[in-house]
């Protein structure tokens, strides 16, 4: 049985960490990275098979993460689910017109999150 | 020979009463018979409604075994969905207070526990705006260590009993509240065992967050102690780093 790859973008420990205890629910390879280019550079490096990317991060935001890994040949199709601390209408339109899949706010729920990340998998 | 002289044959006397007799048990005897058969048919139809009746009620008595049947059905589906939201709930209590544990555990350097009770806040409670102080026994007066979408100035040299942060440096029990232009929604106090050390103050919630639930109180409240004791140890801890040149 082929296990999923998760790639989970996020500046906050503090995120990472509850978000890969919320995924240990089913079976997952996670890996993790600190902002929106070096998220960039692990998905064109290991291809995942989703991404969780958070907005709000230095170097590089999310929606511009997801603007360049759209326009990107080897990770363009990769779902990619935005966690935000925004609810907004405004922010939830930025981050469908850069291309995002689906979308969660914070403080996260496991159980939203855990049905999105099954039903985009597929699982 | 007039007519009351006339004398008929007793026979003929005796068959003419006979006759009557016959006559008048004849006309009962019919009478009774068509009685009887009034009865019969009234018995009859009465028989067919008493079979109806019971047929109706064999059909009332099947719907209400029924419903009775789904209600019991609902009730259980109700009281497995209300445990399974129960046990939902308390799942994410549980994550929510090991990554708290973990996070503020993890740094021993100072900033780093700042940061940790800042995200703690954040990402895991859903405060927007919120303060970290810290009590300076000397003065007897707090005075803000971290600060997120709040006005330093307006925690500056906050005495202790001034306020509801005052307040609570001064009697270490936790205050939850409504917000308003001033006043915060939660202060709970860091304390190191008995002692307070500080209050850790929530201005406002996310967006999308309405208002802080039960399992966030109780983990602001477990948070009093263990960010209480988080922080004075790092706070330690780097200070003899920088008095001993040890680096990192």
């Amino acid at each position: 049985m082929t296990v999923r790859k998760i790639l989970l973008v996020d500046d906050s420990e503090t995120v990472l960490l509850m978000e890969k205890m919320i995924l240990k629910r089913d079976v997952y390879e996670l890996v993790t990275a600190k902002n929106g280019k070096e998220g960039i550079e692990k998905a064109r490096q290991l291809k995942p098979d989703l991404i969780l990317m958070d907005v709000v991060m230095p170097e590089m935001n999310g929606f511009e993460a997801v603007r360049q890994l759209r326009e990107g040949a080897a990770t363009h199709s990769i779902p990619i689910v935005m966690v935000t601390t925004q609810a907004e209408a405004d922010s939830m339109e930025a981050g469908y017109e850069s291309g995002c899949n689906d979308y969660v706010t914070k403080p996260i729920n496991s159980t939203e999150l855990l049905t999105k990340v099954r039903n985009i998998l597929g699982v | 020979m007039n007519r009351s002289n006339r004398v008929t044959p007793s026979s003929t006397v005796r068959k003419t009463r006979v006759t009557r007799t016959k006559v008048k048990v004849g006309a009962q005897a019919k009478k009774s018979i068509n009685r009887n058969l009034q009865l019969a048919q009234e018995n009859r139809r009465l028989k067919r409604r008493i079979e109806s009746l019971k047929k109706i009620n064999a059909r009332h008595l099947k719907r209400a075994k029924e419903s009775a049947i789904a209600q019991a059905e609902m009730l259980q589906r109700d009281t497995v969905g209300d445990s399974f939201n129960q046990l939902e709930h308390r799942d994410e209590s549980l994550i929510n207070l090991f990554v708290a544990a973990t996070r503020l555990h993890a740094d021993l350097d100072r900033t780093g526990v700042l940061t940790a009770i800042r995200e703690i806040l954040s990402d895991v409670v859903g405060c927007r705006a919120m303060a970290i102080l810290e009590l300076d026994r000397a003065s007897c007066a707090l005075a803000p260590v971290d600060c997120v979408n709040v006005e330093t100035g307006m925690l500056t040299n906050l005495a202790l009993g001034a306020g509801p942060i005052g307040k609570v440096a001064q009697t270490g029990a936790a205050y939850f509240g409504t917000a308003d232009d001033h006043n915060p929604i939660a202060c709970i106090p860091l304390k190191v065992t008995d002692q307070i050390t500080g209050v850790i103050a929530v201005f406002g919630l996310l967006e999308q967050k309405l208002e802080l639930r039960t399992g966030d109180r109780e983990l602001l409240e477990w948070l009093s102690p263990q960010a209480g004791l988080a922080l004075h140890r790092a706070t330690i801890q780097t200070a003899w780093r920088a008095a001993n040149g040890v680096d990192g």
